[in-house]
């Protein structure tokens, strides 16, 4: 699947940015320069496939 | 999916607040003024909202809207928020023009906005394993 950002804009206005595509810490720094043009970050939240591709980094690293 | 980061809106884009002014039928943009507000003298952008008694004031540098509906009798809250949704997509549109991302965008039931932005990469790279020549 290809890289994907999707932001969620509400009635109110607030928006809430995802990334689908890629895991770990890649998708925060895909999202980081969006997050600074639109405004001030309320709230992050890390989901499952943040920590298995952590967890894959850790496994790959141990095996060198 | 890796994260989700829930953000408020700062209007500190002059081009995505004409932007989002043409996109909206009824509002206007009057140029730059300088008022007192707030205990200090600020130069900020005056936009006139449909159906809004008094125009709403932008302050650029910080993003900061001063806005004085008197609870919804001279405006009316969901024509400034709808305001706030078109600004924030065309933020969304201009990153995605800067930042080699294709922009796709579609009003939802409930009246929420999606962006969804596309790696040009991403779409280069599916496009070939399927077999179309793309240069």
């Amino acid at each position: 699947m290809g890289k994907k950002i999707i932001v969620n804009i509400g009635t109110d206005g607030v928006s809430a940015i995802s990334v689908v595509g890629t895991t770990g810490g890649t998708c925060l720094k895909m999202t980081e320069k969006l997050e600074q043009s639109l405004g001030n970050v309320n709230n992050v939240k890390l989901t499952d496939d943040y920590y298995v591709a952590l967890e894959n980094n850790a496994k790959i690293q141990e095996k060198q | 999916m890796s994260h989700i980061t829930q953000l408020a809106l700062s209007l500190q884009n002059l081009e995505c607040v004409k932007s989002a002014v043409t996109r909206m039928a009824g509002a206007t943009l009057n140029g730059y003024k300088t008022i007192w507000l707030k205990g200090k003298s600020r130069k900020v952008l005056e936009l006139q909202l449909p159906d809004f008694k008094l125009p709403l004031y932008i302050d650029i540098n910080t993003g900061d809207v001063f806005n004085d509906n008197y609870n919804g009798q001279w405006g009316k809250l969901g024509v400034y928020n709808k305001f706030l949704q078109l600004y924030a997509s065309e933020v969304a549109k201009e990153f995605a023009i800067n930042n080699n991302y294709s922009y796709e965008e579609e009003e939802l039931a409930g009246g929420k906005i999606r962006c969804t932005l596309s790696a040009i990469e991403s779409i280069k790279d599916s496009m070939t394993s399927e077999g179309y020549n793309i240069g």
